[in-house]
């Protein structure tokens, strides 16, 4: 799958702008704040309809302007598929695709997805556990149909047990009340360790995969899901998380929340043994969440069987030269990139790429 | 500053305060109201009177009934063996509608939710007890398949529990007509859970 022409009106900086691409590496260069990365933010758009950096659709809109519009043409195994967004000031997005109205993304074409690295994603590694549960909840969510069902369904009881908690606290409630949400917790939040295990079995080989083709010296990476809940056998985990619950159902009451359970877990990184959160260079840290982003794209392509575009932005100058190399030099699908300097691109690479120049909202 | 004149500006405000009327309709409603011949809208207003004057809840099942006990609790061919529990009255209609169950109600008024600060006690549970007496050999639970219906629920089953009663929860599962397909998986597990033999 790939993108083979693009239209933006009014969208963030750019006024007017048609432009083709090859099905290779396209490189935008240019000066900062000109717009490479908002490039890179409406082919995300247009692909996956979501904004990158959770920002909300209205901030795509030019300034003052009422809506902002996107079209892509893209090359499927099907055949072309023409799809147009258009995101609204005062109301949701509105979706074509086929020059029709589409309310359902279901009705979308299946093929179409692009994967977003930008440098921020060394939070991944490095921030709160909660960046780490948000990272494989958004992969869950787009393959396991089921997850955020499950999801909502935990929080939702999650919050009814914490708000029970505090009338417990204040003598309104029995603490015998607990007992059916506890159960539904449990019920809830085996299904999402259960899927989250399931996902990084297969995810932690393909991220390993891409960590040892990017690191020279050969360092062992684990992936390790860390649960509060005896994880040891798939099977009983409800059990074993309901008896955690009873266990710590004095602490909850006299904390107010529920201690333990899927919505504090984390999962931990190790290269050669160590945390790579606390013990990693920045260097292994920037090429771990790279090689995050390359597994979640393998695993686009393992579901779908097209691979996603690949946007890469401002990749180039956090890495070293052999490295700005060996993570392109076999890629066979579209890929994106931004960068200051191109000189920072291997020769070889450049060779192959097709470049444009940004500056000010207008493409050369 | 209104574009309308007050008593009109009162009948929209009134109309939009009902559940799934919002202002556009509301004024729509409103305009067809005037156009009405007058003893249309006397008729509609006496019945809005009425029902709300004469409706009352039912003194043992809580249903919505003009006459105390309701239909329902007095009919002498319903099996009064058999209670099925539901959070509101409108939940008795769908079930009736089946011409399925013939046995008798009770109507919670609501579900357990903490975070709306609703307890046990706010829910007709106590009454519901009190009507468990030794001829009553079954109680089906038919709250809401959501976590709030669940959680009553269980929490209903557990005090019925030592009463020698026998407590039953509908199946939760695929809808008829529906493609195995298209469920999602925790309606599938539900429905797994709740397989029988054929």
């Amino acid at each position: 799958m790939d993108l083979s022409y693009l239209r933006l009106y009014d969208f963030r900086n750019f006024m007017e702008l048609d432009v083709s691409f090859s099905k290779g590496i396209n490189i935008f260069y240019g000066d900062n704040a000109q717009g490479k990365t908002n490039l890179l933010e409406a082919i995300f758009f247009i692909c996956s309809l979501k904004t990158h950096r959770a920002s909300r659709e209205n901030e795509l809109i030019y300034y003052e302007k009422p809506l902002a519009y996107v079209k892509g043409v893209f090359n499927t195994r099907t055949g072309i598929v023409e799809r147009e967004v258009t995101a609204h000031q005062k109301h949701k997005k509105t979706v074509k695709e086929g020059g029709k109205n589409k309310t359902k993304w279901s009705e979308l074409s299946p093929d179409i997805g692009a994967i977003f690295f930008s440098p921020d994603d060394l939070e991944i590694i490095k921030g709160q556990p909660s960046v780490r549960r948000k990272f494989i909840d958004d992969i869950l969510y787009h393959i396991r149909p089921g997850y955020y069902r499950y999801l909502q369904g935990y929080y939702r009881v999650l919050s009814h047990r914490n708000a029970l908690l505090k009338n417990i606290k204040k003598n309104i409630s029995l603490p015998k009340m607990l007992d059916p949400w506890d159960i539904q917790l449990a019920e809830f939040g085996s299904q999402l360790v259960k899927e989250r295990l399931k996902l990084l079995d297969v995810f932690s080989f393909l991220t390993t995969e891409f960590f040892i083709k990017f690191n020279k010296n050969k360092a062992i990476l684990e992936i390790k899901y860390i649960s509060s809940v005896n994880i040891d056998d798939v099977n009983s985990l409800k059990q074993e998380f309901l008896k955690l619950l009873k266990a710590q159902r004095n602490t909850d009451i006299k904390r107010t929340y529920t201690t333990i359970g899927p919505h504090r877990d984390d999962i931990q990184f190790l290269i050669n043994g160590r945390d790579a959160r606390t013990f990693g260079s920045q260097g292994q840290q920037r090429l771990l969440s790279l090689c995050l982003k390359f597994a979640h794209r393998e695993l686009f392509f393992k579901e779908k069987g097209e691979y996603p575009i690949l946007l890469l932005d401002d990749v180039m100058s956090e890495l070293d030269s052999s490295r700005r190399k060996l993570i392109l030099e076999s890629e066979q699908n579209q890929v994106f990139i931004t960068t200051t300097d191109l000189s920072l691109v291997p020769d070889d690479i450049l060779e192959k790429s097709t470049t444009f120049y940004i500056n000010s909202g207008q493409l050369r | 500053m209104s574009y309308y004149a007050q008593p009109l500006g009162n009948l929209i405000d009134e109309l939009s305060r009902l559940p799934g009327i919002g202002p556009k309709t509301a004024q729509r409603l409103a305009f067809h109201i005037l156009k009405m011949p007058a003893e249309r809208v006397v008729k509609l207003a006496e019945s809005i009177k009425d029902a709300k004057k004469s409706i009352t809840y039912c003194s043992i099942c809580g249903n919505f009934t003009d006459k105390d006990p309701c239909s329902i609790c007095q009919a002498p061919y319903r099996d009064k063996n058999t209670i099925m529990v539901v959070e509101e009255p409108k939940d008795i209609v769908a079930i009736e509608k089946t011409r399925d169950y013939k046995g008798l109600y009770h109507v919670l008024h609501g579900a357990i939710s903490p975070l709306e600060g609703i307890g046990p006690d706010d829910i007709k549970i106590k009454e519901l007890l009190a009507r468990i007496l030794p001829d009553v050999t079954e109680v089906i639970l038919a709250t809401n398949p959501n976590v709030e219906g669940e959680a009553t629920a269980m929490y209903v089953a557990k005090l019925l529990r030592p009463l020698d009663v026998k407590v039953t929860r509908i199946a939760h599962g695929i809808p008829i007509g529906g493609d195995l397909e298209y469920a999602d998986e925790v309606t599938l597990t539900k429905a797994l859970e709740g397989r029988r033999e054929i």
